[in-house]
């Protein structure tokens, strides 16, 4: 054998255990010299005796090779190997002796020696059989390698399945009853939610958990289902120890014998409380939603009701305020050519407009804006006209006094404030208005006015005027009943346009950035069209409004009237 | 004394009263019920002058839309800047936009109206 190969044979056989058995002490010990050059351990023995007791005594390291020599005190080398065989077949046994006889060969033949080796030792034979041996060896290693881990395994899995059996009796609401229905095993889940401990259940019939709420009807339903072995599903109430309920997804099957007999059920349960409890307040949200949805319905029908009892009130308000209005007739009679554009934002208005008749060429026209706009305004605009019907009649009893528009207004101002009491700061309402009042004598061909915050626009000869009026509004808490209004007076001839309008056009918002449409808007407009007739230019004022207006509301009451002369 | 913000609404200005004396009013007014709408206004403004006026109290308006109700409303609080104008240094800036005519000519009528304040009329383009 070459070194190399003798050096990877030590290597291999380096950790293995060798019981060395050798009487005579001498021998022993040159062999033991030349075993350890092989071995790490090594353990003698004096005799088989010995060397049994040491084999049995292996202080848990098996042996993995015995040496031993045959003619022995006690118990000689090879009734001690048939002893060892009795106990480990497969470790090998190598004689060394100094016999030669043929009996000892069938003997070692029988006991299943692995070699035969003779005295003086020879090397090249000795690594011959450990050669030989070392492959039993090495196989032997390898499945006792195996077999340790795949007991390892094994206990691992136990552990695993003791563990697994001990979460899922602790986790898992398992039940399981004989044919009958008496409970034959409960899991620890299964005495937790219900309340009972083991004893108290086992041997129970099941129906001990039986809530008085499930109606008879789901459990002869479920008795039917399972007593033919098939599986059943259903959630249901039980009853705790303590009179309380507790609801489970319950899962009941068939349970067999070994014998696949038909012995009982087995059950798992699921905890649904919360699902349950989610349940009813959907339940009870669904509910509350139905009724607040009937209430809101009846508040809608009462708001609808109450809205077209509204509409058709102010609808009737607008009826009766239209008919303050002047009939047209009487317009035709003093011009040829005239409009008159009066759009209350809400139905009804404060905008109101007047013309009366004094004798057969004198008329008064008047436009006011009273406070506000919609119902109040609208209130105001029905004051104002049994002002106005008060001060006509006062006017057409003295026909000697000259008709001074100045004096018609501080009249309003006078009775309106002390109407509304608003002569002092005490007073809670303060309502009042913008307005001008136009004074036209046909026969002598002139015009007078009068304005508070309300302006005459009129062409002359193609040029544009405006009066700009008195910046004192009418019969409010501010203003001055003693006040004297300017009076003005114009001459007119053929062709002269006037336009009257309280500030809901003018003061329009719209155009780009949300400004008031303006006086200088509306002067452009009569600038561009005056010579156009009056029905076209009424088309002109709506048409320049609803441009600039655009998607912005509308946000007041609008009178425009314009004529020709 | 606190100072007083009120966004400003569709229908309603921006205030900003502060009671270092700078107060701003801004963007467009024609509330439903104006009087009742500034009244915490007024009210600030009449506690501001009765308890700690500033030395200099700049009211900067820049009002770009204004119904009647409003235009009264500010007549109102002119009366009370009149009635304090002795005691204190009262400036009113009237900002308007060279197109908005209606601003322009609230603005000169209230200067005319009220010619013992110092009003400004500024154009803001």
């Amino acid at each position: 054998m070459e070194n190399k190969e003798i050096e990877k044979l030590i290597k291999k056989v380096k950790n293995i255990k060798v019981l060395y058995v050798e009487d005579d002490l001498d021998a022993q010990e040159a062999i033991v010299d030349v075993l350890e050059t092989f071995f790490d351990t090594i353990v003698t023995a004096l005799n088989g005796k010995d060397g049994l007791e040491k084999f049995t005594n292996n202080n848990r390291k098996p042996f993995d090779l015995i040496i031993t020599d045959i003619t022995m005190p006690h118990i000689d080398g090879l009734q001690m190997s048939k002893r060892i065989r009795q106990i480990d077949e497969f470790v090998p046994i190598l004689i060394l002796t100094s016999h030669n006889e043929s009996e000892y060969f069938l003997d070692s033949i029988d006991i299943g020696i692995d070699g035969y080796l003779f005295k003086p030792f020879n090397l090249e034979k000795f690594l011959f059989y450990l050669k030989r041996v070392t492959k039993d060896l090495q196989q032997r290693f390898k499945e006792e390698e195996i077999l340790k881990s795949k007991n390892q395994k094994i206990k691992d899995l136990y552990y695993k399945h003791d563990c697994l059996i001990l979460t899922i009796d602790k986790n898992v609401i398992f039940s399981r009853t004989d044919l009958s229905g008496n409970i034959t095993h409960v899991s620890d889940a299964f005495c937790k939610i219900s309340g009972y401990t083991k004893e108290e259940l086992l041997g129970k019939p099941h129906n001990i958990i039986k809530h008085p709420d499930m109606e008879d009807i789901i459990f002869t339903y479920m008795w039917n289902t399972i007593s033919q072995e098939i599986e059943w599903n259903g959630d249901i109430k039980n009853k705790h120890k303590d009179g309380s309920y507790y609801w489970v997804n319950t899962h009941i099957e068939p349970y067999y014998d070994n014998n696949k007999k038909h012995i009982g059920y087995s059950a798992v349960r699921k905890d649904i409380a919360s699902q349950k409890e989610v349940e009813r307040l959907n339940y009870s949200l669904e509910l509350k939603v139905e009724e607040r949805t009937k209430n809101l319905e009846i508040a809608k029908k009462a708001t609808e009701a109450l809205h077209k009892h509204t509409r058709e009130s102010i609808d009737y308000a607008s009826l009766i305020q239209s008919s303050l209005v002047p009939n047209h007739k009487i317009f035709r009679k003093y011009f040829d050519d005239y409009f008159v554009i009066w759009h209350p934002k809400d139905v009804v208005g404060g905008d109101i407009y007047f013309f009366e008749e004094i004798n057969e060429d004198e008329c008064l026209i008047m436009i006011i804006d009273c406070t506000g706009h919609g119902v109040p305004g609208a209130f105001v605009t029905m004051l104002v006209k049994s002002l106005q019907v008060s001060i006509i009649n006062n006017i057409l009893a003295n026909p000697e006094k000259p008709i001074k528009t100045s004096k018609i207004l501080s009249q309003f101002s006078k009775d309106m404030k002390k109407l509304l009491q608003q002569e002092d700061d005490s007073s809670v309402s303060n309502a009042g208005f913008d307005g001008g009042i136009l004074y036209y004598n046909k026969k002598e061909k002139f015009i007078k006015y009068s304005g508070a915050n309300t302006p005459l626009f009129y062409t002359k000869d193609n040029k544009l005027d405006m009066i700009a009026s008195n910046k004192h509004s009418v019969g409010y808490k501010r203003s001055d009943p003693n006040y004297s209004y300017t009076e003005y007076k114009i001459d007119i001839c053929e062709g002269m346009n006037f336009y009257l309008t309280t500030d809901g056009y003018l003061d329009q918002s719209g155009g780009l950035k949300g400004f008031p449409f303006g006086k200088r808007r509306f002067k452009e407009i009569i600038n561009s069209y005056h010579i156009d007739s009056m029905a076209d230019q009424q088309e002109i004022f709506l048409y320049e409004m609803a441009d600039y207006e655009g998607k912005e509301e509308r946000n007041d009451d609008i009178t425009v009237i314009g004529f020709k002369i | 004394m606190e100072n007083l913000y009120v966004k400003a609404t569709k229908h309603s200005l921006e205030i900003d009263l502060n009671t270092n004396g700078t107060i701003r009013l801004e963007g467009r007014s024609f509330p439903e019920n104006t009087f009742e709408f500034y009244a915490p206004m007024m009210n600030w403004i009449k506690n501001y002058f009765n308890e700690s006026p500033a030395q200099d109290t700049i009211i900067d308006l820049e009002v770009t839309y204004c119904n009647s109700g409003s235009t009264m409303l500010f007549f109102d609080l002119f009366d009370i800047l009149v009635q304090n104008c002795k005691n204190n240094n009262i400036v009113v800036n009237w900002y308007y936009d060279e197109e908005n005519d209606t601003m322009e000519e609230m603005g000169t009528d209230i200067k005319e109206e009220f010619s013992n304040l110092n009003i400004n009329l500024i154009i803001t383009k």
